[in-house]
């Protein structure tokens, strides 16, 4: 039943994807409506939300390649859509993390000050090496792409790291917290350590919100739970509500420059939200390692096919 | 390890979900109705939506350059053209975090938190000078 349901899944993704992946490349403008694109942009954006919570990646990670590789869309417009997204599905799950203790304000505001300034760099960069030559942003999305790809594959997460005493920093913003696991209903108490080492990490991804219009919350759960020791469920809800504050510098800059396209960036707002509503029903239903290894199959696809475009294959 | 009674979440922390959860449905609300402004031609936009697709895939400068669409804080003075209605609601999102750190440093000073205080102070400081447009570079 489950693999049948899964099968289906997978052939959706899959159907969804050849309209785009046949028409990239051509003069679609004249044999396409104008609200052919944005409405399969909507449907594309809403199997992204149902997949992205089941996989358990940020929807901006898989919207950018796939968006700016098989749509007609400027990646300039794609990238502004981008940060919107990661931004809408982080303040729609923020209230219910921060209330369940499971998201840390306290954890979130050192890591997201350094990721939301390197943001704001990486948006002006991003935006300069697009007016120099679009093909350099694609090309080094598309390595970019397939790097997160092999850390999605060989990161593995800690449930509860061993962390026996924080440092200054950690003493000083008093990082630790309490949250009620619900499978046992008991207390944990978490701290953090290798904060500075941490704060480092979050330069890169700051850099690389910015330049490509990504969530980057395939990085934020990785150094929060590896490097910094938060317990899994602390770091995954942190980074889902992290990303609100990290790419609210970069979105204005982007909203500031004009690459913010309503017809983009609504629909696919929208479809992403409403797919992740979906998917979040959906997630007891199904294996989440198998949906996590298609999309995964699908990013790399997408970040192949986003190096083949910055080399005009 | 530390003291048991070391170990606790911030207090500001629900107020901080109330905002969010308030401000991100007046902002979901202001989107929809703005596009759905947009979409009927109940507001006329800058460009045609027929036209849009001779648009879309041109690089950002060239875009600007033939549509005349508004930069910086201009869209506020243009908010009657369909194509620009839409930024009220996005730009309301992107502010909920603005306004979430606002409530948060006020309560930080009230209890004395130093560190929290700068560390709010600093995050202020730099998303009101994205949001500013103070900051340009030329290409």
């Amino acid at each position: 039943m489950k693999q049948c349901i899964l099968f289906k899944f997978g052939l959706l993704l899959f159907a969804l994807l050849i309209p785009t992946i046949l028409l990239a490349g051509t003069p679609t403008e004249f044999i396409m409506p104008w609200w052919g694109w944005p409405t399969i942009l909507f449907f594309t954006t809403f199997f992204i939300g149902v997949f992205g919570v089941m996989a358990g990646i940020g929807g901006g990670v898989l919207f950018v390649p796939l968006a700016s590789s098989f749509f007609p869309f400027h990646i300039d417009f794609v990238r502004g859509t981008g940060l919107f997204i990661a931004l809408g599905s982080s303040l729609a799950a923020a209230p219910h993390l921060l209330e369940k203790n499971l998201a840390s304000l306290k954890l979130a505001m050192p890591s997201a000050l350094v990721a939301s300034t390197f943001a704001i760099i990486g948006a002006f960069l991003g935006l300069w090496l697009s007016a120099l030559n679009p093909a350099y942003i694609q090309g080094s999305l598309g390595v970019t792409i397939i790097g997160i790809v092999f850390i999605m594959l060989f990161a593995k997460n800690s449930e509860h790291p061993a962390v026996t005493h924080g440092n200054y920093l950690t003493e000083l913003l008093q990082i630790n917290g309490i949250y009620t696991e619900e499978t046992t209903g008991k207390e944990v108490r978490w701290t953090v350590h290798n904060t500075t080492k941490g704060m480092f990490g979050f330069v890169i991804v700051g850099l690389l919100a910015g330049i490509f219009g990504l969530g980057a919350g395939w990085a934020n759960v990785a150094i929060l739970n590896l490097v910094m020791g938060a317990p899994v469920k602390v770091a995954v809800a942190t980074s889902s509500f992290a990303l609100s504050i990290t790419d609210s510098t970069a979105a204005w800059i982007y909203m500031n420059k004009g690459a913010v396209l309503p017809i983009l960036t609504v629909p696919s707002m929208v479809g992403i939200m409403l797919g992740a509503k979906i998917g979040s029903k959906l997630l007891p239903k199904v294996k989440p390692s198998v949906i996590r290894n298609m999309v995964i199959g699908v990013l790399f696809f997408a970040g192949v096919r986003s190096l083949m475009k910055a080399f005009g294959i | 390890m530390e003291q048991s009674s070391a170990f606790e979440n911030a207090s500001e922390q629900k107020l901080y979900a109330r905002i969010v959860y308030h401000m991100n449905h007046v902002g979901l609300l202001v989107l929809v109705i703005g596009f759905a402004l947009y979409l009927t031609g109940a507001l006329s936009p800058h460009v045609p939506l027929e036209e849009l697709p001779q648009y879309w895939s041109l690089s950002l400068y060239q875009y600007l350059e033939q549509t005349g669409a508004p930069t910086g804080w201009q869209w506020i003075s243009e908010l009657g053209y369909g194509d620009v209605a839409p930024l009220l609601g996005i730009a309301i999102l992107a502010s909920v975090t603005l306004i979430c750190y606002l409530a948060l440093f006020f309560q930080f000073l009230r209890r004395g938190a130093k560190s929290l205080v700068i560390l709010t102070a600093i995050e202020l400081f730099f998303m009101f000078l994205s949001a500013s447009n103070l900051i340009q570079i030329s290409h």
